[in-house]
């Protein structure tokens, strides 16, 4: 399951800060937040700062060569410095947060483990799960030769559309005789927030579900448009409910669950649906987030069409998955894909064309066309 | 003006149908759907009625007239041009002007035809 972890390993400066952030950050994200609620804004200000210096100080030191366990068991000692600096009951508060990630710290040394890694191949089982469970065939090759690259950036990037998540992915196509691909994680470990860590299930589903298992696999297959509504608007779309359905431990797969921190689940959240709220707003400046905008809503009105036909309404969302993954999988080329959102968003529009696609739908649910067939019925 | 367009939208899109089932589709409420069935009687015909199980009325149950499919598209695209709609879901466009992700959909489908003119077409 693109299980090749040595991809996956930044260079020991790099990896010391990510780790540092991601662990630290896992408590001390839910954490700070109660200390402020109980009014020690400035003690949990300082153990945040603290956190991000020391994990900054790691980056700059490309030659130091303790280990990443020396550098975790450092880390607890500067933040219990920190907070032993606090005054009186600020104090107590924070040495009772910097104790828990103390724990966490040790548990860790005891067992390490690479949350980066379990994150990504999580989000590929549940990617996996999803397609399998709703019945399209993926050649087991994409599954198994994609490859994750971890790579980071010393100073600052962002979303394209989001540009305080600060983070980059992307999936590229191996050429090869067996499809598979690479999909690239690039961080900022001097800006991994607790944003962006809440963001990374979002824009891994993104590529797991709509890029990687994209058909058809003869020959070179080819990578979707930045504009292509299907790719990026509907299919994203999709991995958006995949991503609340883990939230809410819903759906066939709960490997993703199981690999969530559980008192980030509103933070994780608010951050898929900002994500997806700003891939889908118009600027003046990004001239594909109107076929992303317009791709998401042809999905999600079809969505909502399958909750109202007297067929579909008991199975609403096995449906829009079968269609969708079946669609994205297919032999249909990049071209047709697009065509079928746009015919799709004018059928639910226009009411002159409402039984054009109902009638089409109906015929692939009684198994009178084949999915690939569909998208043809559209086009009368 | 925007009910009955959903509605009839929705009696196009079932084929078949009880109130209730135009209702759920269009979003149009019960009353108002039955209404509409009244005074666009020319376009349907009555099948019978429902068993539902349990006592009392039993919902009827409407066709849409096999003459009638083409004149009620007709009359769908007329109210269109009119400028009326969506019919599902959405919120409703200044009277007059379509809908800009009908704008979107339609300039996609005129500008990718040339592209691919086979909807067939394979990658």
């Amino acid at each position: 399951m693109g299980g090749n972890d040595a991809s996956l390993r930044l260079p020991s400066h790099a990896e010391k800060a990510v780790m540092g952030r991601l662990l630290g950050l896992e408590v001390l994200s839910p954490q700070i937040s109660w200390l402020e609620s109980e009014g020690y804004r400035d003690a949990a200000a300082r153990l945040r700062e603290r956190l991000f210096w020391s994990t900054n100080e790691a980056l700059d030191q490309l030659d130091e060569c303790d280990s990443l366990n020396d550098f975790l068991l450092r880390l607890v000692k500067d933040l219990e410095a920190e907070a032993a600096n606090l005054p009186g009951d600020a104090r107590r508060a924070a040495i009772i947060v910097v104790q828990e990630f103390g724990d966490l710290v040790a548990n860790f040394v005891a067992a390490p483990y690479d949350p980066l890694s379990r994150l990504i191949n999580a989000v590929a089982r549940t990617a996996m799960d999803y397609y399998q469970a709703y019945g399209t065939a993926v050649p087991p090759t994409v599954w198994h030769c994609t490859i994750p690259v971890t790579t980071f950036l010393g100073g600052k990037t962002g979303l394209s559309f989001l540009s305080d998540i600060h983070l980059q992915a992307r999936t590229e196509f191996v050429i090869g005789e067996t499809p598979s691909a690479r999909v690239y994680i690039k961080l900022c470990p001097r800006w991994l927030d607790a944003e962006t860590i809440a963001a990374l299930p979002r824009a891994l589903l993104h590529e797991y579900i709509a890029h990687v298992p994209q058909g058809p696999y003869l020959g070179t297959r080819t990578h979707p448009d930045a504009d292509d509504a299907f790719a990026e608007g509907w299919m994203d779309y999709i991995a958006h409910n995949v991503h609340q359905s883990a939230l809410e431990r819903y759906g066939p797969s709960e490997v993703l669950a199981d690999c969530l921190i559980l008192p980030w689940t509103s933070l994780y959240d608010a951050t898929a649906e900002r994500f997806f709220r700003a891939r889908r707003e118009l600027r003046d400046c990004d001239p594909t987030a109107a076929a992303r905008c317009e791709g998401a809503a042809a999905a999600r009105q079809l969505h909502d069409l399958l909750r109202r036909l007297p067929e579909t309404r008991g199975s609403a969302d096995d449906y829009l998955y079968r269609l969708s993954f079946g669609i994205n999988a297919s032999s249909l080329g990049s071209l047709a894909r697009r065509r079928f959102a746009a015919e799709v968003r004018r059928c639910l529009l226009r009411a002159s064309r409402s039984d054009i696609l109902v009638t089409a739908l109906r015929e692939w649910l009684t198994g009178g066309i084949r999915l690939e067939d569909l998208p043809a019925r559209l086009s009368v | 003006m925007l009910e009955r367009y959903k509605t009839l939208g929705a009696m196009l899109a079932l084929g078949e149908f009880t109130v209730a089932d135009l209702a759920v589709l269009s979003g149009v409420g019960e009353p108002t759907v039955r209404t509409i069935l009244r005074r666009d009687a020319e376009y349907i015909e009555q099948l019978g009625s429902e068993p539902t199980g349990r006592p009392g009325g039993q919902p009827v149950r409407w066709r849409l007239r096999s003459d009638a499919r083409e004149r009620l598209r007709g009359q769908l695209g007329e109210l269109e041009r009119l400028g009326i709609g969506p019919w599902l879901g959405e919120s409703h466009s200044p009277a007059g002007t379509l809908p800009p992700g009908l704008v979107a959909a339609e300039d996609v489908l005129l500008r990718l035809v040339p592209a691919a003119p086979d909807f067939e077409e394979r990658a």
